[in-house]
């Protein structure tokens, strides 16, 4: 299905609403669930409305070196980076404590693993983040990852081995 | 644990692969940032006409002539902002 990814965003640079709705749908769950992983939970929707957004206008940039799932997530990794240079979305996620304390509660009656897997996701830094899930969850190559992240491949590569290790000491611990 | 129940973890975090709020979410915004830059421009482009009829009245311009071009000037800056992708889609194909 994505192998026509090229030619919708050709027809997205034209202009074409049904090919916007499409590349929404179409990606939509794999971009919100990268910064998911990457960034606040109640930051994640929104940067991944701007990633879309930035889809639309910056259509053109695309060179087709790359898939166009590995380009939005190039886009949301930006934002996400900018994101959290932002001092008014810290204030927000202050404001949202109790939500959040919330769902956590909610996720630890869901299922142990769960919460433990993002207890140590949130002691990886913004990249090693990234690395994992880009690979891990989405099934990125390191080089992949390298690129849409620009960063090193070598630093890829040692941000997945220790962020995976993480997790697998944290994981292992519930067991 | 291996790669793919981590993997499997990280994903259980996942939004519905359908969802439509979403994308009407990103639709809205997308109205809300046009809206806003038409505006915008409308104002600045507003701001300029002022300023261009107070130079020329200042100057001791014809008041009737002034109108016209300011009226001209204004259909040409609307019909700019309106027709902004497609002026552009033109420009384009003539090489600009």
């Amino acid at each position: 299905m994505e192998d026509d990814d090229p030619a919708l965003l050709a027809a997205v640079c034209d202009g074409s609403e049904r090919a916007f709705n499409t590349l929404i749908d179409r990606h939509q769950q794999a971009v919100r669930n990268f910064l998911r992983g990457i960034a606040a939970r109640e930051d994640a929707d929104d940067i991944a409305q701007e990633t879309f957004l930035a889809a639309w206008t910056q259509a053109r940039a695309f060179r087709g070196g790359s898939s166009v799932r590995s380009w939005l997530f190039s886009i949301a990794w930006r934002k996400a980076k900018d994101a959290q240079r932002w001092w008014f979305r810290r204030w927000r996620r202050d404001t949202a404590f109790h939500d959040l304390g919330e769902t956590d509660s909610a996720e630890d009656a869901a299922g142990p693993e769960r919460a433990a897997l993002r207890q140590a996701l949130s002691s990886l830094s913004i990249d090693q983040k990234a690395a994992v899930v880009m690979c891990l969850a989405h099934g990125f190559t390191h080089a992949e990852a390298a690129e849409a992240l620009d960063i090193p491949l070598g630093t890829i590569k040692s941000h997945v081995t220790r962020g995976r290790e993480k997790l697998r000491e944290a994981l292992g611990d519930i067991r | 644990m291996d790669d793919d129940r981590i993997g499997e973890l990280l994903r259980a975090d996942a939004p519905p692969a359908r969802d439509p709020m979403f994308r009407l979410s990103v639709l809205e915004r997308r109205e809300r940032e046009w809206f806003r830059q038409r505006s915008l421009v409308l104002l600045c482009g507003a701001l300029v006409l002022a300023v261009i009829a107070l130079i020329g009245i200042s100057a001791g311009g014809d008041t009737a002539m002034t109108t016209v071009v300011l009226v001209v000037l204004a259909a040409l800056a609307v019909g700019y902002v309106l027709y902004r992708p497609a002026v552009a889609r033109l420009l384009q194909r003539f090489g600009f």
